[in-house]
């Protein structure tokens, strides 16, 4: 109950970078849509794909500024007063923003089926054994990777309240070393994770005129699955840091 | 021990802020049941030490027992605070804004909640935002008083607001009080209307306490009103 009103809450507040975010989005596509036949294909397949590489930066900004606004509308005296373990708090805004960014990012997809319908049929394999395959993994590697960055955004925030001056500057400085850490640690420890099944599907390519071959792609998921459990381990550190160490 | 005669229990509290001093070495515990009267000039610690209370805020050194325990999580069901600046989500409604909270408190009285924004003058409808100030204060008090807390912490609940306000402030306060059951620390520069609802007065001077006795006992032995010896006393 108390988690769903919290979550209900943050959905809300964050209606508006979300819509947005849409808007500008669908301007764009329509945009590119016009320029169709005037610019060269390949530049407007290339720009299409901006803003779903834009979405994870979109993403990490939200959860950075979740907090933020918190802090600086004086809401923080609300909802840390509130009777909530840390990580449910931050749990709660991070759930948002990642719905937030799914709900964007097929907003995305549709745009760009609009406006580069042959930029999205490169990544389908409508002759392979397994069609969906490729932009399926695509897709959840893309999602994976935008639940780092928000947990990244929220710990470049929570960081920057735990010292009493320079906050932005240690925001900075901390969203620099724990991005670096996050992936310099994953390649490291990856060998931890080496028993996590590696991801394997069949793509069919054509080699010559005529000739089509079926080939296996094969996904390393312990770099993947490492990088998830330190932004696990970052997202409990959020939490505590949200219980315990920030003060309003 | 939860059932000790003080709720809260403060020994050597020290805060400092980079380097602000907010305060010194705060010995103080509150009795339950009681309505204790938080005064001081600006800068004294008194939102501080409310905040360090509610657990929004960690003590540089020194303890703070809120119910036997350090503040927490647990601590918080247990506290209803109303801090001094506004703490509000201007895009909810006055009805959005009590639900919200009224989920997060088991003490929450739903029958106290649906009477006091009409005893208030406020328009459940109205967004947040759109409040003048003192409906907005008249709010946040809706919502700390819609609990039955066993400890209210009301931070300045009468700044900037206008007489008839103010009146009505503190008429929900007595009102809504359970006598016994419920202790409020009640910080304000409002001394004058509002010394009439202390049981005890607790006087904070350069972070430090200065004094804390009954409101009787005080007027007893300066033989003035608690108002007047806070005149001499900070002016």
């Amino acid at each position: 109950m108390a988690f769903r009103r919290l979550l209900l809450k943050e959905i809300k507040g964050s209606a508006l970078p979300a819509g947005g975010f849409a808007v500008l989005a669908l301007l764009w596509y329509l945009f590119l849509a016009s320029r169709v036949g005037i610019w060269d294909t390949n530049h407007v397949n290339s720009l299409a794909f901006l803003p779903l590489l834009a979405l994870p930066v979109w993403a990490a900004g939200t959860a950075y500024y979740g907090l933020h606004a918190e802090w600086s509308t004086n809401t923080s005296q609300l909802l840390l007063a509130l009777p909530l373990r840390g990580w449910t708090t931050a749990g709660a805004k991070a759930l948002a923003v990642q719905l937030g960014f799914t709900a964007l990012s097929l907003l995305c997809i549709g745009g760009l089926a609009l406006a580069a319908p042959d930029a999205l049929r490169d990544l389908y394999d409508p002759y392979g054994p397994q069609p969906w395959a490729k932009p399926f993994w695509i897709y959840t590697g893309y999602w994976l990777f935008t639940v780092v960055a928000v947990v990244v955004g929220q710990f470049t925030f929570l960081a920057g309240r735990m010292v009493p001056r320079f906050r932005g500057p240690a925001s900075g400085v901390a969203f620099f070393v724990v991005s670096w850490l996050l992936f310099r640690l994953g390649a490291l420890l990856s060998p931890l994770f080496a028993w996590v099944p590696d991801v394997s599907f069949r793509t069919c390519g054509m080699v010559g005129e005529n000739v089509v071959q079926v080939s296996t792609s094969t996904v390393n998921t312990a770099p993947v699955a490492t990088v998830l459990f330190l932004t696990a381990g970052l997202f409990a550190l959020n939490g505590w840091f949200l219980e315990r160490e920030v003060e309003v | 021990m939860p059932n000790s005669t003080y709720i809260v229990e403060i020994d050597g509290l020290h805060k400092t802020y980079f380097r602000t001093r907010a305060l010194n070495g705060v010995d103080l515990k509150l009795e339950r049941g009681l309505i204790f009267g938080l005064l001081g000039p600006n800068g004294s610690g008194k939102s501080t030490l409310l905040k360090t209370i509610a657990g929004l805020v960690r003590p540089t050194s020194g303890r703070v027992l809120v119910n036997g325990q350090t503040p927490s999580v647990a601590t918080r069901a247990m506290v209803a605070y109303l801090p001094e600046t506004d703490h509000l989500y201007s895009w909810m409604t006055v009805r959005e804004m009590l639900e919200f909270v009224s989920a997060f408190y088991a003490d929450w009285d739903a029958q106290r909640a649906a009477a006091l924004p009409a005893f208030m003058e406020l328009d459940a409808g109205q967004r947040v935002g759109d409040l003048s100030k003192g409906q907005r204060a008249r709010l946040k008090l809706v919502l700390a008083l819609s609990r039955s807390a066993p400890l209210v912490l009301l931070d300045e609940p009468l700044s900037g607001i206008d007489p008839p306000s103010r009146a009505r402030i503190i008429r929900s306060v007595v009102g809504e009080y359970r006598l016994g059951e419920q202790t409020i620390v009640f910080s304000t520069h409002q001394v004058k209307e509002a010394e009439g609802v202390f049981d005890r007065v607790v006087f904070l001077r350069e972070g430090r306490v200065a004094l804390c006795e009954t409101a009787e006992k005080l007027r007893a032995d300066h033989r003035c009103s608690v108002q007047d010896l806070w005149e001499r006393v900070y002016a």
